[in-house]
């Protein structure tokens, strides 16, 4: 099986796209946004080379999920989201240099395994009958071990997005907010008296009342 | 080129074909939605003892026109501190997310049209369970970004709730539906269909069925669980800010859902177009007749949604996750394990 | 392979005229009249005080945290259940393995209150 190498070039630039706009565009919302629109794009990459069940997996996974847990982890480290929030544009050299690194390791094992990358032909029967059972069938046989090791991976992970989230609410925390609860409701005090006289004062001055602006 | 590339991306089907049917689909999935709203409203009536709009029409059938026609022509309000970008693009998603999930629900088995076989969906392949639902997944960002770009506290209350409760539920249901793929050995709609010959999934797994159209009310935000909206807490949540075609796509997005999820569930456990009364299948009136089959046992689901919704009241927020994580997760497991052990231990023996 | 998934790549197409043309269709032909007071965050008819983007709580972080964790978990079962019929009781074994790591990752969270909601 081949690619079409048009479908492959439109994929492939829209892919690089999206990605550049993850890391450029100053709202972190929208860069969460172009981000799953990345993840999107990549799915189609998975089809272009018949892997159905990755596609699937990426969409549901990576799509799906991977993005919630980030505007979520967003919105709970920042006080408020702000418009000029994306520091990282800052450390662009920085992260020019990391993925620079990160390409060289990709070329350096594509350039040690290359005669690899053309031996693996695609037989027709994945094609016909999808990737599915095939993967499940490599997972449980061939790969038991791996699978298995997987699972205590997960539990790890979610024992450790526990305590991560218990230390959160432990008491410096809850001091902390605390004292920005105090904070707050002083500056919302003022700012309650400001706001109401100055929309009392536009009210009275007639400036914005609907039936005048008509 | 064009036509080189008409012929490649153009697998089994004509151009043409795919195209008129996408026509079809979504002119369907519109006025389904338009018309369960008019339902919605006369059940509700009839449960309360009215009888509902009757004005616009014969029995109020023209409500759903005048109601699209006014949401068109009504002002765009927008408050000042939006996102601009997404309080555009959310609303948009909702609809589309919604309706693009329907492309691979197959409404009837494939037909033998002199010589040409007809699909009765938009594309058949082989993972539809899941790409329906990692497609009605991305739902929760519409919801989730619509809240957030208003810039308002009900709005965003509203849509904190309904992604965390969405992303909860989405779990149960991955999980109840575990139960079905392991029946049909498949997760192609058509052949989980063409596995119910014999019997109904609905009755070799009722606890996943169960477990199933629980999760799809708390997807869809239907009462019992429509915290996300609670009309009496938090005025609309997410959409509070969303006026006229904004706010129609987003009760589009929730119509177009609610006839998804009742499809799946059809397609899923009540045998999909396969019929109580014997029919040969095989020419396109059969496969018409499948439609019918397939449309007539979701309707009954859908109306089993609206009768629940007018009936149950709503659940507190922690009860809801209780709910979730504590009842449904733990018995998807406990159904996966009981249905994999006997499947497992009659291909043993 | 990708050819079985082009219908929906026109249906998408549909999808985005569609969403794309009513809401141009919408604000073409609706009025547009906007006054400070139209535009304020409605409140309930009270002048708001500040921005709505605040600080959320920890338990949606933990919620999407457990969700993607047992998302994960789904993806390994929807493989294993289209073959468990050729497996047999080796594969059964270990999903069960499988599943049990979860269930207790599930009842560790449990018990530690990360699921309790409390205001």
């Amino acid at each position: 099986m081949t690619v079409n190498p048009v479908a492959f070039y439109v994929i492939a630039v829209l892919v690089v796209a999206t990605a550049i706009a993850v890391v450029a565009v100053p709202n972190i919302i929208h860069a969460a946004v172009a981000l799953i629109a990345c993840f999107f794009m990549v799915a189609a990459l998975y089809l272009a080379i018949g892997a159905d069940f990755l596609a699937a997996t990426q969409l549901l996974i990576y799509a799906g999920a991977i993005p919630v847990l980030i505007i979520f982890a967003v919105m709970l480290t920042r006080g408020s989201m702000r418009r000029e929030g994306n520091s990282w544009v800052r450390w662009w050299p920085l992260a020019l240099l990391v993925t620079m690194g990160l390409g060289a390791v990709l070329l350096g094992v594509f350039a040690v395994s290359h005669d690899r990358w053309h031996r693996g032909t695609y037989p027709q029967r994945l094609l016909d009958d999808g990737t599915t059972r095939t993967i499940g069938d490599a997972l449980l046989n061939r790969y038991a071990l791996p699978f298995e090791v997987a699972s205590a991976l997960l539990l790890v992970a979610l024992v450790g997005a526990v305590l991560l989230a218990r230390r959160d609410e432990s008491e410096a925390v809850l001091e902390r907010s605390e004292e920005e609860r105090r904070q707050r409701e002083e500056r919302v005090r003022h700012r309650r008296e400001e706001r109401d006289r100055a929309r009392r004062a536009r009210l009275r001055d007639g400036v914005s009342t609907p039936d005048e602006s008509t | 080129m064009i036509a080189d590339l008409a012929h490649f991306s153009i697998g089994p089907d004509y151009w043409w074909v795919v195209l008129i049917k996408g026509v079809i689909v979504l002119g369907f999935l519109a006025t389904a939605a338009a018309y369960l709203t008019l339902a919605e409203r006369k059940v509700s009536a009839h449960i309360q003892l009215r009888i509902g709009p009757n004005r616009v029409g014969p029995f109020g059938l023209l409500q759903p026109a005048a109601d699209a026609v006014k949401l068109l022509f009504k002002e765009n309000t927008a408050p000042a501190g939006r996102d601009k970008l997404l309080f555009w693009l959310a609303p948009a998603l909702m609809a589309g997310a919604a309706i693009l999930a329907y492309a691979v629900i197959p409404l009837s088995g494939t037909t033998n049209v002199n010589g040409y076989a007809l699909h009765w969906n938009m594309a058949h392949v082989n993972v539809a369970l899941l790409y329906v639902l990692a497609i009605t997944a991305l739902g929760v960002y519409a919801i989730f970004l619509g809240g957030w770009a208003a810039n308002n506290k009900y709005s965003l209350l509203g849509a904190l709730r309904s992604s965390a409760q969405l992303i909860s539920y989405e779990m149960a249901v991955a999980f109840a539906l575990i139960g079905v793929v392991i029946l049909a050995h498949s997760l192609d709609l058509e052949e989980i269909v063409n596995a119910q010959q014999h019997a109904w999934f609905i009755v070799m797994q009722p606890l996943a069925g169960l477990l199933y159209f629980v999760g799809a009310l708390a997807e869809t935000n239907r009462l019992p669980f429509d915290l996300p909206e609670a009309e009496t807490e938090l005025i609309a949540g997410y959409h509070t800010e969303y006026s006229s075609m904004r706010f129609g796509f987003y009760f589009l997005g929730e119509y177009v859902n609610m006839v998804t999820v009742c499809s799946l569930a059809t397609a899923l456990f009540l045998g999909g177009w396969l019929p109580l009364i014997p029919w040969i299948h095989s020419d396109w009136l059969g496969g018409l007749v499948g439609v019918m089959w397939f449309l007539g046992k979701a309707s009954i689901l859908l109306f089993l949604m609206m009768w629940i919704r007018w009936t149950l009241p709503r659940l507190r927020y922690d009860r809801l996750m209780n709910l979730g994580w504590k009842v449904l997760l733990p018995l998807g497991l406990l159904n996966i394990v009981i249905t994999g052990s006997v499947v497992a231990a009659r291909a043993a023996s | 392979m990708l050819s079985d998934y082009a219908p929906i790549l026109v249906f998408l197409g549909i999808c985005v005229a569609f969403g794309v043309g009513v809401q141009a269709l919408s604000a073409a032909v609706g009025p547009r009249k906007p006054t400070p007071e139209k535009e304020l965050p409605y409140e309930s008819g009270i002048v708001p005080l500040e921005s709505a983007r605040r600080r959320f709580s920890v338990s949606f972080y933990v919620t999407a945290m457990l969700f993607i964790i047992f998302d994960v978990e789904s993806i390994f079962l929807f493989p294993w259940a289209t073959i468990v019929r050729d497996l047999k009781i080796f594969g059964l074994v270990e999903m069960g393995i499988f599943i049990a790591t979860l269930f207790i990752a599930l009842i560790y969270v449990w018990a530690k209150g990360a699921l309790r909601w409390e205001f």
